[in-house]
């Protein structure tokens, strides 16, 4: 691995820049390239794929009624026992699974590094109380949170996305604030206050935009997590509600329907393992890649 | 002791938190006629002033007596408190127990032959276990193991140990996964250090190194995760209870804190910080009798 990296410095006498060297060692790892390649598959197929489709997942075909998997057909796995095509609606609710997953992961990101970042720089008693507040967070049961949520909001989308996020930014804020920290005795702060620049506008000019790196490698595995929580609370029932429907409950109907039609079950859950497998081992190749000293 | 003051602010808030919240253990299917409402609420002693209320339950409380429930009528909250955990528990410990014992094996298998086919195969095993949710691997063996073999029954509870297998390895397979990682992690660390160099350059054999050296050192990480691993484990999982239809506590908190069940959830909530807390001080005691670097801190 090294050797690739002195083997670029003798070529370029620039040097190279510690992201592009992360970068020489991600691509030098060969499952985590090729679960980036099997993850743009998956997301290229449930957002392109259903388009090609002259119906959509809820429309049912009543002349092809518990259809069999048949892949010259137009109903290549079949269709359930309304009608519904399995796969386009496998497609439709990992669209569902994959959105909610990148944005919660985005959200608890932005919000996750906002919070860090003021309760790092601004330090003594807010920061003590803001950190306070998030390991009380973490020792309560999550379900516990959760159920608070859909008893004040109801069971919607939005009760969901906001579950999510709440399970994921409280790890990555703590991470976020550790960095803050240490950048608040840095010179170029210094300068900054010297230069009378008010501490909102140093915290959202200096400190966000340093602490967003350290966070980013980590935001991976938040995708990882976010549609974890997502299918698990949708398995449950406290997620996506219907006429919408997600892998999650997807994968409970067809736990549901084990005996009658195991397809039901398969295929929803074999797309949902298979992207948590990938998403696992990209998490591992930039942890590897970006901190090389972890092992 | 530590843990007092804990609960008692979990106790508070989540008092606070389920009276806040809109709606209330009898607003729900059927409208009942007012007077036979106020009565109910009586009973339940609804009626009282809210501090009044916190007061009872906390002068109760510390008798281990949480009422009955709201909902299941003839139930006390103390009885499906202890039926549930009995339940949970067992399964939770026997899963506990598999996954320390196959986690701990494939991470030393692992780490022992690092790089070679065998340390990849535990690490696919590993893997899995982490990345495939247990609500997909649970109904996929009720299919395989249940439907198409006939070797165990699918779901459901009779206290036999038939009953038990598929939960049980359901339930351990996420733990194997993370302790096996854990353990290949900390046991190449250990391997490399001078202590077993010495022990190796002495002529020891590799397998009494391996056990008598390295080994202790090597496993404090997994006892670190082990005790906080556990008491989310015996708390009850309610995927687990849902989709093996086991009659275990996880369901009584779900279901109790939807229906607005207040004193179902008081109990429970108060008997899983009790589960935590006891067990992160038992962790902290067993670490120190296996690490005498903690012990003469």
């Amino acid at each position: 691995m090294s050797d690739a990296i002195t083997a670029q410095l003798d070529q370029d006498v620039r040097g190279i820049s510690p992201l592009r060297a992360s970068w020489l060692r991600f691509s030098r790892n060969r499952l985590a390239v090729a679960s980036c390649g099997v993850m743009a598959l998956i997301c290229l197929m449930c957002f392109a794929l259903p388009l090609c489709f002259p119906f959509t997942g809820n429309d049912a075909d009543f002349a092809n009624l518990s259809a069999p998997v048949n892949l010259a057909s137009i109903h290549p796995f079949g269709t359930d026992d309304l009608g519904r095509d399995l796969f386009l609606r496998t497609l439709e609710g990992g669209r569902m699974s994959l959105l909610l997953g990148f944005f919660g992961a985005i959200v608890s990101v932005v919000v996750s590094v906002c919070y860090g970042a003021v309760a790092g720089y601004l330090g003594g008693k807010i920061d003590a109380l803001m950190m306070r507040t998030v390991d009380v967070l973490l020792s309560t049961p999550f379900m516990f949170l959760v159920i608070l949520i859909n008893l004040m909001l109801g069971r919607t989308n939005a009760s969901l996305f906001l579950a999510v996020v709440i399970g994921l930014w409280l790890t990555p804020s703590i991470i976020a604030r550790s960095q803050a920290v240490s950048l608040r005795n840095r010179e170029f702060i210094y300068a900054a206050r010297a230069g009378g620049m008010s501490s909102a506008q140093i915290i959202v000019q200096h400190v966000i935009p340093n602490s967003v790196n350290v966070v980013i490698v980590y935001s991976s595995l938040l995708v990882l997590e976010a549609i974890l929580t997502e299918s698990f609370l949708s398995f449950l029932g406290l997620g996506i509600q219907p006429p919408n429907a997600s892998w999650g409950t997807l994968i409970a109907e067809g736990a549901q329907q084990l005996e009658s039609d195991p397809r039901l079950l398969i295929l929803p859950g074999a797309f949902l393992a298979l992207t948590l497998l990938s998403l696992n081992y990209i998490t591992d190749g930039l942890r590897d890649a970006f901190d090389p000293n972890d092992r | 002791m530590q843990g007092v003051p804990t609960l008692f602010a979990l106790a508070t808030v989540t008092f606070f938190i389920m009276r806040i919240a809109p709606g209330g253990p009898f607003s729900g299917n059927r409208q009942l006629p007012k007077a036979i409402l106020e009565n109910m609420k009586r009973s339940f002693h609804l009626d009282e002033p809210i501090w009044q209320q916190f007061a009872r339950f906390l002068w109760n409380a510390l008798q281990f007596d949480f009422g009955p429930s709201m909902m299941y009528r003839d139930y006390s909250v103390a009885r499906l408190i202890v039926d549930g955990a009995t339940v949970s528990m067992e399964i939770g410990l026997a899963a506990m127990l598999v996954a320390t014992v196959v986690g701990v094996g494939l991470g030393t298998a692992g780490a022992v032959r690092r790089n070679t086919s065998v340390d990849y195969a535990c690490g696919f095993v590993a893997v899995i276990g982490l990345a495939v949710p247990i609500f997909v691997i649970g109904p996929l063996l009720q299919l395989v193991v249940g439907l198409q073999w006939k070797l165990l029954p699918i779901a459901g509870w009779d206290g036999t140990w038939r009953y038990k297998v598929l939960p049980i390895i359901v339930l351990a397979l996420p733990n194997i996964g993370y302790i096996a990682r854990l353990m290949r992690g900390s046991m190449i660390e250990v391997l490399r250090a001078d202590y077993i160099r010495t022990a190796r350059a002495k002529g020891l054999g590799a397998r009494l190194v391996l056990w008598r050296h390295a080994f202790g050192s090597a496993i404090l990480p997994v006892v670190a995760y082990l005790g906080p691993a556990t008491a989310i484990t015996v708390t009850g999982s309610v995927v687990i209870e849902q989709v093996f239809q086991i009659p275990g506590i996880g369901r009584y908190f779900v279901t109790g804190a939807i229906n607005r069940d207040y004193t179902l959830v008081m109990g429970v909530t108060l008997f899983y910080g009790t589960i935590i807390i006891v067990a992160n001080a038992l962790t902290d005691i067993v670490q120190a009798l296996l690490d005498p670097r903690i012990r003469h801190e």
